[in-house]
């Protein structure tokens, strides 16, 4: 190949376009909205992690002054009765769970291809939502890990 | 059906409607019976404090779902 030859090839080279990846103009409608999901995320959070830290202070402190009994009193009335048994684990992990799905369906968007039979599934970076989702999920994991642990013991 | 009885602002709902009023102010009428209650069978500040906020944490949660569900927002995330 001489020089002439090669320079006519490379000067009919096609020049790569944007034509095939067109920008990313669609309207990604998400299920929920991700800030009025942060919103309500924190209020189902800060129940059991306020449980948490008054346990904490009672028992890793050893601090025993009867400040938590009417607190203590009311959860546990709970479990006593059949009809309320539901409540405590409501409170402590089905409110966490609720949290975290509203929070993740507030920053994935989903969008089926019928072309080529497959669901795209891509999740937006936002950072409350993203630590709420881990906040509620370490809260979920201790409770669960408490309540094996308890039912291993016994 | 669309209901807008709150405006939320942060992580705050705030009334806009009568009815939105009427929930709060019932909210904060219970608040106050349970500090009440509570202070009645508590030993001293610290007991009436601890155990009032979850009591008033609980309303909020109550509080809170009401807001989120007749709260008018679009759900285009920007």
């Amino acid at each position: 190949m001489d020089e002439k030859e090669f320079i006519n090839k490379m000067d009919n080279l096609r020049k790569p376009g944007f034509e095939n990846n067109p920008p990313d103009n669609t309207l990604k409608l998400v299920i929920l909205n991700s800030k009025r999901s942060a919103a309500i995320g924190v209020w189902f959070l800060a129940v059991p992690l306020y449980f948490l830290l008054m346990v904490f202070m009672k028992y890793y402190f050893n601090v025993n002054l009867h400040v938590i009994d009417i607190f203590e009193d009311f959860i546990s009335s709970f479990d006593r009765s059949p009809a309320t048994k539901f409540i405590t684990p409501l409170f402590f992990i089905g409110l966490p769970i609720i949290g975290i799905a509203i929070n993740l369906l507030s920053i994935m968007f989903f969008e089926y291809d019928k072309k080529q039979r497959r669901i795209n599934i891509s999740i937006k970076l936002k950072p409350i939502n993203i630590i709420l989702i881990i906040g509620s999920f370490a809260i979920v994991s201790i409770f669960i890990l408490y309540l094996i642990a308890e039912n291993l013991h016994h | 059906m669309n209901l807008r009885w709150f405006v939320r602002k942060g992580i705050l709902f705030f009334p806009v409607s009568i009815i939105g009023w009427i929930i709060s102010i019932a909210c904060i009428a219970f608040c106050v019976y349970l500090f009440i209650d509570i202070d009645s069978r508590s030993h001293s500040v610290s007991d009436t404090l601890i155990n009032f906020v979850f009591m008033a944490l609980l309303v909020a949660v109550v509080y809170s779902i009401i807001g989120y569900f007749t709260s008018d927002e679009k759900t285009i995330n920007k």
